[in-house]
């Protein structure tokens, strides 16, 4: 059985809620329109001024619809301190205006201008989510030490000489090997320098139109030997090292007593 | 994350203030326009 407050319930609230999205909607829509036509006077001033030749009214009545103008477009950006530079720029509009345009005291003009900088406030400080700036896309990480060494790699690999084929793989485990522990870079630098060079001509050469040399089979091997011969040293290195540290420790385990 | 300014007169509610500051803009620009309009 329904009750009267839930029939009612079931048909204001829906209602209600939809006009409340509708109104927000259309004030989020027309938020800061209102500041220009605070300046209505100024286009009819404007006219007289024109008429009568006063260029410092002319600006004064330019600048007063011009800065609200502006204002409106700060306001409607939304962003942090928006609301905040928005009613410096109203501010400035009417001290302008005042000053200028209504030939007023210095001083009147300045508590216009406060004046109009409170009213701004007031109007809008908390009317609009302001939002933090997007921020800038961050610039693209440094090129590694490796990155050089892999787009000479990559270039030789899409030379497609079929005999370079094996060395560049081997050479691909290399940067793969290093890539995975840098501090063993400094080991294998000049070793990626020399064949990459020497890989780089023989390629040069090829694409030329070159004859391959009976020799060139053999060295295409020492350097497959080459490469493959430096990540099993630079794994020995990473073997002995390890095997010192165990030693290490075992003779402190002994020491200490625990073994 | 987006936040509310909250930081002029927050206590006071929120129609006193909206109706305080169009007043208090009409009475600063729109009579500073006024003036350069009339004087």
């Amino acid at each position: 059985m329904l009750r009267p407050e839930d029939l009612r319930s079931r048909h204001t609230e829906p209602l209600r809620v939809k006009l409340e999205a509708r109104f927000s909607r259309f004030r989020a829509g027309t938020r800061g329109l209102l500041l220009p036509l605070f300046t209505w006077p100024l286009l009819f001033d404007l006219v007289v001024e024109v008429v009568q030749g006063d260029s410092r009214g002319v600006v004064a009545a330019l600048l007063g619809l011009g800065l609200p103008l502006l204002a409106v477009r700060q306001l409607r950006r939304g962003r942090v301190g928006d609301t905040a530079r928005a009613a410096v720029l109203m501010a400035v509009a009417t001290g302008l205006v005042a000053l200028l345009g209504g030939k007023l005291s210095p001083l009147i003009a300045l508590m216009l201008a406060g004046g109009a900088w409170l009213g701004t406030r007031l109007l809008y400080d908390g009317a609009v989510q302001e939002v933090e700036p997007p921020a800038a896309p961050a610039p693209p990480p440094p090129p590694g030490p490796l990155a050089e060494s892999e787009a000479r790699l990559a270039r030789l690999r899409e030379v497609g000489e079929a005999r370079l084929a094996p060395v560049l793989v081997s050479m691909a485990a290399v940067l793969e090997d290093l890539s995975a522990r840098p501090e063993r870079l400094p080991l294998a630098r000049r070793f990626l320098t020399v064949h990459l060079d020497g890989l780089e001509r023989i390629a040069d050469r090829l694409a030329a139109g070159a004859e391959p040399p009976e020799g060139l089979n053999q060295l295409l091997l020492d350097l497959q030997g080459a490469a493959e011969g430096l990540i099993a040293r630079l794994r020995a290195e990473e073997s002995a090292a390890l095997d010192i540290q165990v030693k290490v420790l075992a003779d402190r385990l002994r020491q200490e007593g625990y073994a | 994350m987006p936040r509310i300014d909250k930081t002029l007169l927050a206590t006071l509610p929120v129609p006193f203030r909206r109706l305080a500051g169009l007043w208090l803009l009409g009475l600063t620009l729109w009579l500073a326009s006024a003036v350069a309009l009339f004087r």
